[in-house]
């Protein structure tokens, strides 16, 4: 198989083969990672300042559980009723699956990474194990607080990996991260106009690649799809097709997008952990850069364990007009009682606005996908009709 | 133009042979057992049978249920949530909630003056309350589940059966045998907690007046009349319900003819 498409090779082709290289990085990265000097430091929220990670000379990258999706070590360590996402996770740690690690950075986003947290700090006391606390309202003091988490943050990296911070170093990195953010935002606008060619699944194997820790690979490969995109989009008409935005917890189902997809509809755009939640706006690089990241990271409008719902209700219902969205799938991990909560308040709003709304709760790895299937097919049946339903 | 439609679920699988004026002309129901295809062929066969058709007068065949892509020779195929309501429909026009508790899930489904679903609830998490339930308990009271609704309607007075899961009710059921309870008082109080079950999902949805009711499960007038009672309305019950996914199907194949 040839993964370095050509110069010249066109349409769909070379599109789906630079995708592939793209998440070639994130499935070979643990092999990528020996060629890289650096010390390695996992993360598990899209909370974790990534920006002052790589600025002091280490590597970070997502934790994604995705090598355990069926844990069974981390409920002797936890409660098995808690979000599988984080129960993955540390089952992968268990197992020594980042045993070339220096460390693992959480962040006070839910009880289920607190808990992690707590069991990896009690029971390994030879690795970095760090835990930032996060407001989960947005002030000027929770700002100036998390600013001084940020500077303590930087004093415990600098005792554990002998470095000194630098201003310097954290503007670069900061200019790093913001690329990966427009490249990343210009390939959704593409989307949005149907012209990327490309599927739900392959833009979440994207976003999971940009979390990979291989930043300047990530961002090399993505400027070349961007331009390919570009080419194609000029030759091509963009598909009609029912269009679906995706929000809620964690979610990496492909089979559920896959079955979406089978029915003739598509999700356009996922407000998730690994979408647009991830690389939403960008980090001012004109002041203070510890201040610009107390900011980006406190002013996302993302994540359900904030308080202010109305700002988050306010961006779906913006993202739902943008994107031209006719119906809305939220999904929710199992025990995620963030997202849960918030689901109701948010299905009552979009259905004001006479947007239907299909939700699912799931495990990690879902067994009883039939069942699932089912309730997917049904609602599409229940809003496309069904006489396209072939077999 | 006659059509046919197959439903194969988790524990039966039926077909339905249905004419232009949507009159039943014959029909199979079968345990569905390991092979859903072997087991599709054969009750669509005996359905063919009683029509006394041969299967070249069949124009079209739509399939719902679980094992509803498995079977190679449908012209179509659509879930049993959207064929429940259309069967439901033709037989009643004004019904505007569903309930269908079948062999391992129980669906509520609102539907549109046109029969189309509005929206509907399914339980997501365990078989409890759903026709395997009842299999379950019965077999715990050592007797078949086609006695549930005369001993049901025995019962002089109900006993609370506590446990949801069906693991713990099953026990809790065999702890009442061994206390002395009456058995027709405890199957009352199984039909009690199925019904209280399904009321509860139910009640996700605006319940809206008439009622029908689907499912294998709706045969058990025990169970009906408990529903009935939760639900403060009357239920209407085909005088097959557990056909009615596949009925829907054959309806919609002739829907589609028509179209």
């Amino acid at each position: 198989m040839r993964l370095t498409p050509v110069p010249g090779e066109k349409g769909a082709a070379m599109v789906d083969a630079l995708i592939h290289e793209i998440d070639l990085l994130n499935k070979n990265r643990w092999n990528l990672f020996k060629e890289i000097q650096k010390p390695k430091i996992g993360w598990l929220s899209i909370y974790t300042p990534e920006e002052i990670l790589d600025a002091a000379g280490l590597l970070p990258y997502h934790i994604t559980g995705e090598d355990r999706p069926n844990p069974q070590k981390a409920s002797t360590y936890m409660h098995s009723n808690l979000c599988p996402y984080v129960l993955s996770s540390l089952e992968e740690v268990l197992d020594g699956v980042h045993d070339f690690a220096e460390g693992i950075i959480f962040v006070n986003a839910c009880d289920a990474r607190r808990r992690m947290y707590d069991v990896l700090k009690h029971f390994d006391r030879s690795r970095f194990f760090y835990i930032l606390d996060f407001s989960k309202v947005v002030t000027i003091n929770s700002k100036k607080y998390y600013r001084q988490q940020l500077q303590t943050f930087i004093q415990a990296l600098e005792k554990s990996f002998h470095f000194r911070f630098s201003v310097d170093a954290l503007h670069e990195s900061i200019q790093s991260w913001n690329e990966t953010r427009h490249l990343l935002c210009e390939l959704y606008e593409y989307r949005r106009t149907g012209n990327a060619g490309m599927t739900c699944s392959q833009a979440l194997k994207i976003v999971k690649a940009s979390m990979s820790g291989l930043r300047e690979a990530f961002n090399n490969k993505m400027s070349r799809l961007l331009d390919e995109i570009k080419i194609k989009s000029a030759l091509k008409n963009p598909e009609n097709k029912y269009r679906l935005l995706l929000c809620g917890s964690y979610f990496d189902h492909l089979d559920i997008v896959e079955t979406i997809e089978s029915y003739g509809a598509e999700i356009i755009c996922e407000n998730i952990s690994i979408g647009l939640k991830y690389f939403e706006g960008e980090i001012d690089t004109t002041g203070d850069p510890l201040d610009a990241l107390a900011d980006y990271y406190l002013e996302k409008a993302s994540c359900a364990r904030m308080i202010d719902f109305e700002k988050r209700c306010k961006k779906i219902l913006h993202l739902v007009e943008h994107y031209q969205i006719q119906s809305v799938f939220f999904f929710s991990l199992k025990f995620c009682d963030n997202n849960l909560l918030d689901f109701p308040l948010l299905k009552e709003r979009l259905n004001e606005k006479g947007i239907p709304v299909f939700f699912i709760e799931a495990e990690r790895s879902i067994e009883n996908i039939e069942q699932i299937k089912t309730r997917i097919i049904a609602f599409l049946e229940s809003q496309m009709g069904y006489s396209d339903a072939n077999v | 133009m006659i059509t046919a439609g197959i439903d194969i679920g988790s524990a039966t699988t039926k077909a339905v042979i249905v004419n232009q004026e949507l009159k039943m002309l014959g029909f199979s129901v079968m345990p569905t057992g390991a092979n859903n295809r072997e087991t599709a062929e054969t009750v669509f066969s005996a359905a063919l049978d009683r029509s006394t058709l041969e299967r070249e007068r069949i124009q079209t065949l739509y399939t719902t249920g679980y094992g509803r892509e498995n079977i190679p020779f449908a012209d179509k195929h659509i879930t049993e949530i959207t064929c429940h309501a259309m069967g439901i429909h033709a037989l009643f026009p004004d019904a505007k909630t569903i309930i269908d508790i079948g062999g391992q899930d129980t669906k509520g489904i609102e539907i549109d003056p046109q029969g189309k679903v509005i929206n509907f609830v399914m339980n997501d998490k365990c078989a409890a309350g759903t026709g395997r339930f009842l299999d379950v308990m019965a077999r715990a009271l050592g007797m078949n589940v086609d006695d549930l609704a005369r001993l049901s309607a025995e019962s002089t007075k109900v006993i609370k059966i506590s446990s949801m899961c069906t693991v713990f009710a099953e026990s809790e059921v065999v702890s009442l045998v061994a206390k002395g309870a009456l058995a027709s008082d405890i199957v009352k109080g199984i039909h009690e907690a199925v019904a209280e079950r399904s009321t509860i999902m139910l009640k996700r949805l605006k319940v809206k007046r008439p009622i029908a009711m689907s499912g294998g499960v709706a045969q058990n007038k025990g169970l009906v009349q408990s529903l009935e009672s939760k639900l403060e309305a009357p239920i209407d019950i085909p005088e097959h319900p557990q056909i009615i996914g596949a009925f829907g199907a054959a309806v919609l194949a002739q829907m589609a003819k028509r179209a």
